[in-house]
């Protein structure tokens, strides 16, 4: 008898798998259960067993070779035995493989296929197929599992040795109506969100991003702020000190002020700032056009008025528009430090942590300074790492040293 | 009701029925007026009918049934009685071979309604010539109806049927056990139709089939089991021939699991065929774990009573099986 060699499923998902390396060479002979074939699943490699004890009589899969599960990659029997119909076996296993393999057959037929007449062949309905792995079940289950159309394979079996008996699918249709653990709410994906995911997906598959981390002593602005307030009684936000040194730094490294799409770099000379607002819809991103150009109370001012269009469902297309750099902050939930996904097509995106007050060696002199964290993610294929420390270099010494800043 | 043994159900029906036919007559060995049959089932019956109608026979199987098989043919209804159910290999040929197939061979011309009794089984430490339970036989044979009592009610109503209403040749075989079991049996007359099998009590988890003695084993069990919370439905064929599979099937789709549970030899024997006709009837689909069968092994029964009780299936075998399918 004649037994195939198939591909067995070894998991629930498992649909194909890889031949790796044969164990056993044709013409050796194997023992049921002896490792003959390794393949690679989407999981491990693993080593698949003779399904019956002989000879190795014919490899049908060669290694390297992606095949579906239940492939027949070769035929185990006597050594004498003829063979079946080894051309049509070979034509059902992947196609532009096949073609190679059925030449080597014809320019080299084994000697026990040459002496092979066609009145000899067994028709292949008559090899008894060592079944991929057969389910044991008992009747009851199956026609339970049958009427309630469920697949066995996900069913595990408590009976004797294993066997699927009717407690085992009652369990698992128990399971199944159950439908998963207890839900609050279901959400349409859609909208803002949707368009995010599609962004943030197709921004992280397509740029390679690196990250530069750099923490600065916000000690000075935050002291230039309240005198700001205590003297002029402007009331700046800290967002706005942010947008402001951004855009003024971006002019000196205008290459982070830049977009990147087909074979075109643009690279801009007004500062269009996008600054992340989370709204309960998600998301949004509006512009401060210009900032470089604006004094710090237009900026502020603008900021405030677009989170209240934003979280009012306000905001207009032109206040989306054009925009060539984004700052992300999440400070205010008291995130030290995080990375952003670069917006593309822009080339930067500017992470801002939270300040808080840390112990700073100056001089040798343990010092509480308030601390900020900031990460920049860049496209690497159009800004190299030494201009995108730079950047940061320029706007730490102007949010470290505010007197000297135009704001 | 009141309640009374297998062997007065018996007699009440042999009276009635002699009393309503003059045709019925008895035959066998000690059955009359000296020795009143070794069970005394026909005690009191050649006193209120005659010798002539309760008749002493030689010791001779063959003579006995033989002698039954024609006056049948010419037209009583004569019951035979085999002393011990063994001896009845020594009438074979009249059985199988005469009375099952007369009536077939000439084209339904001649009936040969007789009835053929005789006690089967062991347990009474009586050595392998008087203790075998020989049913599986006469199953295998065509033209044979065949009724194994297993109750004092059972035995009444299905001894009534086979002598009054069936004009082909019954089988109707007791059990030595069985005999002084009581149990409730209507003053009113009844009959039990053959075919009909009945459910001794109602199950939900497993079906055990049974007959004869193995029927109150198997209730035993089910009384045991039910401590446990297993819910074991006992099915009583009553009659082989006809079989009753539907009461099985049903059952079957309700338990999806069958012990079948006999004293004659399990090699061959009715329970294989009982187990073969769920598979090919409908049950097949319905079971959840392959059918038990619980039968007497395959050696003679031993006069040793531990050994007889070794080879005869007992509660602890049975209540084995049923885990087994349970498990």
């Amino acid at each position: 008898m004649v037994t195939k060699v198939v591909i067995t499923k070894m998991s629930m998902v498992m649909e194909e798998a890889t031949i790796v390396e044969w164990l056993k060479k044709e013409g050796d002979p194997v023992e049921k259960g002896e490792p003959i074939v390794e393949i690679l699943t989407e999981k491990e490699t693993v080593e698949l067993e003779a399904p019956s004890s002989g000879v190795l009589l014919k490899i049908l899969a060669d290694e390297a070779m992606e095949l579906p599960v239940d492939a027949v990659i070769a035929l185990i029997g006597d050594p004498d035995e003829p063979l079946p119909d080894i051309e049509s076996l070979i034509s059902a296993l992947p196609q532009e493989v096949s073609v190679a393999k059925v030449e080597s057959v014809i320019e080299e037929p084994p000697s026990h296929i040459q002496s092979l007449t066609p009145q000899e062949s067994i028709p292949p309905a008559d090899i008894v197929e060592e079944p991929a792995k057969r389910i044991i079940a008992s009747p009851r289950a199956k026609k339970l599992a049958e009427e309630r159309g469920i697949d066995l394979h996900y069913v595990t079996g408590t009976g004797p040795d294993g066997r699927i008996v009717e407690r085992d699918v009652e369990e698992f249709l128990t399971l199944m109506v159950s439908e998963g653990p207890k839900m609050k709410e279901e959400r349409k994906f859609f909208g803002i969100q949707k368009q995010t995911a599609k962004k943030v997906t197709e921004s992280y598959q397509t740029i390679p991003q690196l990250t530069h981390v750099m923490q600065i002593d916000t000690t000075n602005i935050m002291n230039y702020r309240t005198k700001l307030i205590e003297e002029k009684g402007i009331k700046i936000s800290y967002t706005a000190f942010l947008v402001k040194a951004v855009a003024a730094a971006l002019e000196k490294h205008s290459i982070l002020n830049a977009t990147l799409a087909g074979d075109v770099i643009k690279i801009y000379e007004d500062t269009n700032i996008g600054v992340a607002i989370a709204t309960p819809g998600g998301l949004v991103v509006p512009v401060v056009h210009k900032a470089s150009v604006k004094p710090i109370e237009t900026i502020s001012t603008e900021i405030k008025g677009l989170i209240k269009k934003a979280r009012d469902k306000k905001l207009r297309s032109n206040d989306f528009m054009h925009r060539t750099f984004t700052i992300s902050n999440l400070g205010m939930y008291g995130i030290d430090f995080f990375t952003a996904i670069i917006n593309p097509p822009e080339a930067a995106i500017l992470s801002v942590g939270r300040m808080a007050e840390k112990p700073v060696v100056i001089n040798g002199g343990i010092n509480i300074r308030s601390m900020m964290y900031l990460s920049l993610t860049y496209d690497h294929r159009i800004i190299d790492g030494a201009p995108a420390a730079k950047f940061l270099q320029t706007l730490r010494k102007m949010l470290e040293n505010p007197k000297e800043m135009t704001w | 009701m009141r309640e009374i043994m297998a062997i007065e159900a018996l007699r009440e029906a042999f009276q009635e029925e002699m009393r309503n036919d003059k045709r019925v007559v008895l035959i066998g060995e000690d059955i009359g007026s000296k020795w009143h049959g070794a069970f005394k089932v026909t005690q009191g019956l050649a006193a209120e009918f005659g010798e002539e109608r309760v008749r002493d026979t030689p010791i001779s199987e063959a003579a006995i049934i033989g002698t039954a098989v024609g006056a049948a043919m010419t037209g009583l209804r004569p019951v035979a009685e085999i002393m011990f159910g063994d001896l009845i290999a020594l009438a074979m040929d009249a059985i199988c071979n005469q009375a099952a197939k007369i009536r077939y061979m000439f084209g339904g011309q001649v009936k040969v309604p007789v009835v053929i009794r005789t006690p089967f089984g062991g347990g009474k430490s009586l050595a392998a010539h008087h203790s075998s339970s020989f049913e599986a036989w006469f199953m295998h044979a065509a033209g044979l109806k065949i009724a194994m009592p297993s109750t004092p009610y059972d035995s009444k109503g299905l001894l009534k049927t086979a002598i009054r209403n069936i004009d082909d040749p019954v089988c109707f075989f007791e059990h030595k056990l069985c005999y002084l079991l009581k149990g409730h049996v209507p003053e009113e007359e009844y009959f039990i139709p053959f075919g009909e099998a009945d459910i001794k009590r109602e199950g939900a988890d497993v079906t055990i089939v049974a007959t004869f003695l193995m029927v109150h084993k198997s209730l035993k069990v089910a009384e045991e089991m039910a401590k446990e919370g297993i819910s074991v439905e006992v099915i009583d064929p009553r009659t082989l021939v006809p079989f009753d599979i539907k009461t099985i099937i049903n059952s079957v789709k309700k338990t999806g699991r069958v012990v079948v549970v006999s004293e004659d030899i399990k090699r061959a024997g009715i329970t294989a065929e009982i187990a073969s006709q769920i598979m090919e009837e409908g049950g097949f689909d319905y079971l959840d774990a392959p059918i038990k069968r619980v039968a007497s092994l395959n050696t003679p029964i031993p006069f040793s009573p531990p050994l007889e009780d070794y080879v005869i299936p007992n509660e602890k075998r049975i209540a084995k099986a049923v885990k087994e399918v349970l498990a």
